[in-house]
Parts: C-alpha cells; structure tokens; sequence
C-alpha cells in the first residue's frame, strides 16, 4: 500500500524506550529459561566439564540480551491515523499490526518507576480479536498517551453518536459522574485479601517440582533438625520459623498491592470508566461501559472476615489474562453498593437448582475410597463431601430478570458473575442419561468473556431460559462490543 | 415459543460416523495388537478377551451408536436462530442468534468428500474455536445455509446505541420482564 511506504508515518520510540525493551527482553528470557529449567540443571548436573564456563554462559546470554534489546528497539515503528493506531515490530519475524479504535476494549496508560522522572508512559491496547491481541507503545511522553487514550474513548462518541457521551465533547474537563478514592487504610486490606496460601503454595510446588532442589531441600531440613538436642524443640523451632515465613509473606503481599493499587481512584464520565493507581509505577486503565461483558464480584474466605469484596470487570477477548482485567480491589458494602447501582445491576431474586447437583462425586470418590483403601476411608469422604457439596449446592444459585444473568457460587466466600442477558454469543443445553431420568438439564451461556454455567436446572426451566435468552438477544441490534 | 422445525442431517452421516469408528477401532486393534502378539509375557487369553471386547465395542458403535446419534442430530434454521442438536447419550442443545454470528466456514475431510457431505461451522465471539458445527450436511445444503445465513447477516443493520450503560436511568423504562411464567 501506498500508506505504508510515506517516510513520516513511521515514527521510532524514544530512545529510553530501550530499559522497556530491555526488562521485557530479561522477562521473555525468564520465561523461557523457567521452562527449560529442568533440562538446564540435568546439563549441569551430568556435564561437569561445562561448570567452569559458567560465567561464560552467563556473559553471552548478557551479550544476546543486549543484542536482542538493541534489535527491538531498532525495528519497532508505530504510526496513529484517524481511527487507528499501527504497529510494526519483530525481529525475525516481523509482525504489521492494525489496530482499529473502534476494536480497543481497553486501554492502559502505565507509568513504570524508571519513566517516570522523564514523563515517559507505555501505552498498552488490547483489541477484541479472536487471540486477544495487545499492543504495547513504550516511552511515549505521557501528554501523547493521555491523548491517544482520549481519542479512542472518544472514537465512537465523535463518530457515531453513542447515547450515553456527554454532549461537550472531551475536550472540557467534566465533572465525573462516579467516583471513589480508596483510602491507604483500605489499600492496606488488599494484599490481606489475597489467600496467602496460594502464594505459599506455588513456593512449595517450585521447591518440589525438581528433583535436585527437592532433595537438598531434604537434605539441609535433616541437617537442621538433627541441630536440636530434642524432637520438641526442633519442632518449636521449625513452627516458629514457619510463622516468620508466613509473616513476612503476609507483609510482602500487603507492600506489594500497596505498592501497586496505592491511591487508587476510580472515576466515571458518561460511559467511560477509568481507574489511576500506584505508588512507585502508575498505571491508569479505562474502557466503555458499552463493551463490558461480564462482570465478576468475589469475596474469598479473609475478604469475607474483611467484609471487602474485589470487582473485576471484562471486556470481550481477554478472559485470559487476570492482570489485565479493570478491577475494583477492595471494595466496601457501602461502595459495592452504589457501583452496582451505578451499573444498573438489580437486587439478585436467587434461585436454587436441582438437588441432584447435591451428591454429584459423592457416590463415586466414596466407592473409589473403598476400593482402594478401606470401608473406613469412604465413610470420611462420604461424609466430609456430602458436607462440601451440600454447601455448594446450597450456595449455588442463579438470577435472571430480563437483563441481567447471575450465577452465584461458593463454599467459603463467593463468586458472582453477571452478563447482560442480550451480550449472549451462544446457549447449549446439555443432558446426560442420568439427568435425563431425573429431567434435569445444564445450560451453559456464552460471552465474548467467558462462559456461565447453570447446571442441574429442572429441563422446563432451563428451556425457558434458553427461549428467553435467545429472545432478548435476537431482535437486539444494539452495540454489543 | 413455537416449536422448532428440526431438519435432520443427511442419512449419509450414519455411514461417515462408521468409516470415523472403524477408523479408531482399528488404529487401537494395531496398539493393541502389536505388544499382544511380540510380549511373550502376555497370555494368549488376554488377547483373545482384549480383540473380543473390542470387537464388541466396535459393532455397538456400527449399529447401536452412530443410528441413534444420526437420530439425534438435526438442525433448525428459524427466523434470527439457528439452533443444533447432537448427541448419543449425551444430548447438547446449542442455539446462536444470527445476530451474533461472526464468520463461516465449511469444511470437508476426505471421507466427507467421498460421501458428498460437509460440516458448516459458525464462529461467535463467545469462547475459543467453533460455536456450533453442523456435521453431516449434504455439501449443497451446507453451502445453501451458508448463503442464507450470510445474506442475513449482511443485511442487518446496527443500532447506535449501547447494550450496558451506567449512571441513573431517566425514567426508569423498565423493559418486559423475561420471566414471565
């Protein structure tokens, strides 16, 4: 295309933009690295005569990095057009993006630690393609991605005419329509909010998922064990130890999300949401409320304590990444409340389902119990699931007026997901032979964001729902995404 | 809502599901067979009862599975739906508006191509690879629904305004309630 060729279109990145390609390039390596970790630490074991090189190794692979960063960075080219935004990067493999305005579900605005004393900013762009893809513009000044951002909320407003923009256009500083600020106090919460056992977890699970690490891990806790003069007092000590851990873990997820949410404000004008957040790196994330397409409300066992609960809201194709997702971290009763209102969700009317979901499992682990250790086993897991599904099925339960869908589940917190009934993609009512003597179906509901599940509906309701769902959706021409 | 006017697929599909099982029974016999024949370990009964269960399971799928999923299989082409039925045991009903359909497409295995059928295949935003695959087509049935839909799809015509919106509403038009049994 003639376009492509014009000289000035093309326009390089700062040349700062190279500490961006730079720690992207280590975090790729990493990645990669961590993959081949196994392999890596089998060579070093069996190839002794390559440990003297080490050094070596570790001094090219600088080098390659290096090489590698300069690369990047000299072949990445972006261009802005009237509507879109073009990027042309890669290596290898070079890579021509076009990215329509009109496609962006969200665009972030991040500030890291290292660009902000130059007033430098990373743009990043995610699009609604069928592999979600996003674009990141490092080292634009921060004026130049604030106004880019702007223009791509503003796209569908000057264009087409969405209802719900304000009439004075974005250039007029308007007053927002909904806003809170989270004080530190409640920033505080949100790193207690987080279950530290799943962190706890993947430390353990990287302590034992290599051979070689798992048994010097061994070997050092016999050693130290065998330390003490008494059984006891090994134990005493390793419990304290334990809890210092636990401690320090604790303390690190809550300087951690300080560190990242601090002073965290989010704001509403006409119908673009935006939050700004981050002590040392800032980010500031937006979208329209014209393409949200599931939102998400959990509360897990410590927000529950907390009696905090988190908002994530997606837009349609990124239902992979949960970094990238709009979230509201912490949110209290009183907030929850009116940000709900503020998106026209209705008070739930909940409805339970079938009690056949009740002793799904249960039968089958107590007889796999039996069968592979004693009568005893499979009455404790007789017994301890017939407890946890009686909780889950009593926790499930689902909405729907119109609207909005809602499926609610839980066994310690809980989970709501609701859709606008009219975003739906696609509906499958499935039955198995069982259910089928019991006339009971699951429904399973698409969005461009992930499914909701409503299993174990009597097969009359369910389709009732499906005729329904279908029903709003199939005479609505509104704007979806 | 009135009943859907199901459209079974064509009766070739029973023959395709056959060829597709005889197909997997036989690269399983040859797994199977290989260590059952060279490992001297193995008993010759264990074979025998290995290729016999086998021999079972391959003849209910001939004449017991792939007849009543050729029953269960249809489609119904409505006004602004297009809802599939597939299943054996296991029945799942999918329905998608044509108001959601992104793209197209038809496919044809070689097999397919022998018997003179097709798959139409119709993507929506919702979830990863195919929505909702109709198999057994004839191959000028699958390219006339083809048509049809995508002629529907053309003509329709966006509304500007948005689905979800945010803030209070003016005067509260509250829209039919959908539950209404």
């Amino acid at each position: 295309m003639a376009r492509m060729t014009e000289p000035n279109a093309w326009q390089r990145l700062p040349l700062l933009a190279l500490c961006f390609f730079f720690l992207s390039t280590i975090r790729l390596m990493l990645k990669h690295l961590y993959q081949a970790a196994p392999a890596l630490a089998a060579a070093f074991i069996a190839v002794s005569a390559l440990r003297p090189y080490i050094p070596h190794l570790l001094l090219g692979l600088l080098v390659l990095i290096l090489i590698t960063t300069v690369l990047r960075y000299r072949r990445f080219f972006y261009a802005t057009e009237a509507n879109r935004i073009r990027v042309r990067q890669g290596v290898l493999r070079k890579v021509e993006l076009n990215l329509d305005y009109d496609r962006i579900q969200q665009a972030d605005i991040a500030r890291p630690f290292y660009f902000r004393p130059f007033q430098l900013a990373i743009l990043k762009l995610q699009s609604a393609g069928s592999k979600a893809q996003e674009v990141e513009v490092a080292g634009l000044r921060v004026e130049r991605a604030l106004a880019i951002q702007a223009e791509i909320l503003a796209e569908l407003s000057t264009d087409k005419g969405a209802v719900t923009t304000d009439k004075h256009g974005q250039e007029v500083a308007a007053t927002p329509d909904f806003t809170f600020r989270l004080p530190p106090s409640e920033v505080l919460r949100i790193g207690l909010m987080h279950n530290i056992f799943v962190v706890v977890g993947v430390i353990l699970a990287l302590l034992f998922s290599n051979q070689q690490v798992n048994q010097r891990v061994q070997e050092r806790f016999v050693a130290f064990v065998e330390q003490f003069p008494s059984t006891s007092d090994a134990i005493l000590a390793l419990v304290a130890i334990g809890i210092a851990a636990l401690v320090v873990l604790i303390l690190g997820t809550i300087a951690f999300h300080f560190n990242k949410y601090y002073g965290y404000t989010l704001t509403r004008e006409g119908d673009r949401v935006r939050y700004e957040a981050g002590l040392t790196s800032t980010l500031t994330r937006s979208f329209r409320v014209q393409k949200l397409q599931l939102i998400d409300i959990r509360q897990g066992w410590m927000g529950r304590l907390l009696h905090r609960h988190q908002i994530r809201i997606s837009q349609a194709g990124n239902q992979q990444k949960q970094d990238g997702k709009f979230v509201l971290p912490c949110v209290s009763p009183a907030i929850h409340k009116d940000f709900c209102q503020d998106l026209r969700l209705p008070n739930a009317d909940w409805q339970s389902v079938h009690w056949l979901m009740f002793p799904r499992f249960v039968l089958l682990f107590s007889l796999l119990g039996w069968l592979v250790f004693d009568w005893r086993a499979a009455l404790g897991l007789f017994v301890g699931l017939s407890l946890l599904r009686w909780r889950w099925w009593n926790m499930f339960a689902w909405h729907f007026d119109g609207q909005w869908l809602a499926v609610r589940h839980g066994l310690i917190g809980s989970r709501q997901q609701w859709m606008p009934a009219a975003k739906l993609q696609h509906v499958r009512m499935s039955q198995g032979p069982l259910q089928r003597w019991f006339n009971v179906s699951n429904l399973t509901v698409s969005t461009a964001a992930g499914h909701l599940q409503l299993p174990y509906l009597p097969t009359a309701v369910a389709e009732t729902l499906q005729q329904q769902l279908l029903r709003v959706t199939r005479d609505n021409y509104k704007r979806w995404m | 809502m009135d009943e859907l006017n199901w459209r079974r697929v064509s009766p070739r599909y029973v023959a395709l599901l056959r060829i597709d099982k005889t197909i997997l029974c036989g690269l399983i016999l040859i797994a199977f067979s290989f260590p059952a024949v060279l490992v001297d370990a193995i008993p010759l009964w264990v074979a025998i009862i290995g290729w016999s269960v086998l021999g079972v399971i391959w003849l209910s799928l001939l004449f017991l599975w792939a007849p009543r999923r050729f029953r269960v299989t249809a489609y119904a082409s409505e006004e602004k739906e297009l809802h599939l039925r597939v299943g054996a045991l296991w029945h799942r009903h999918t329905a998608v508006t044509h108001n959601r359909i992104q793209h197209l497409e038809i496919e044809q295995s070689p097999f397919e191509r022998m018997l003179g059928l097709a798959r139409l295949i119709i993507f929506t935003a919702g979830g990863s690879g195919a929505d909702l695959t109709i198999p057994g087509l004839a191959r000028e049935d699958a390219t006339a629904l083809r048509d049809g839909l995508l002629a529907v799809i053309r003509e329709e015509q966006l509304d500007d305004a948005a689905i979800t919106e945010a803030g209070p509403v003016a005067t509260e038009p509250q829209e039919r309630n959908g539950k209404d049994d």
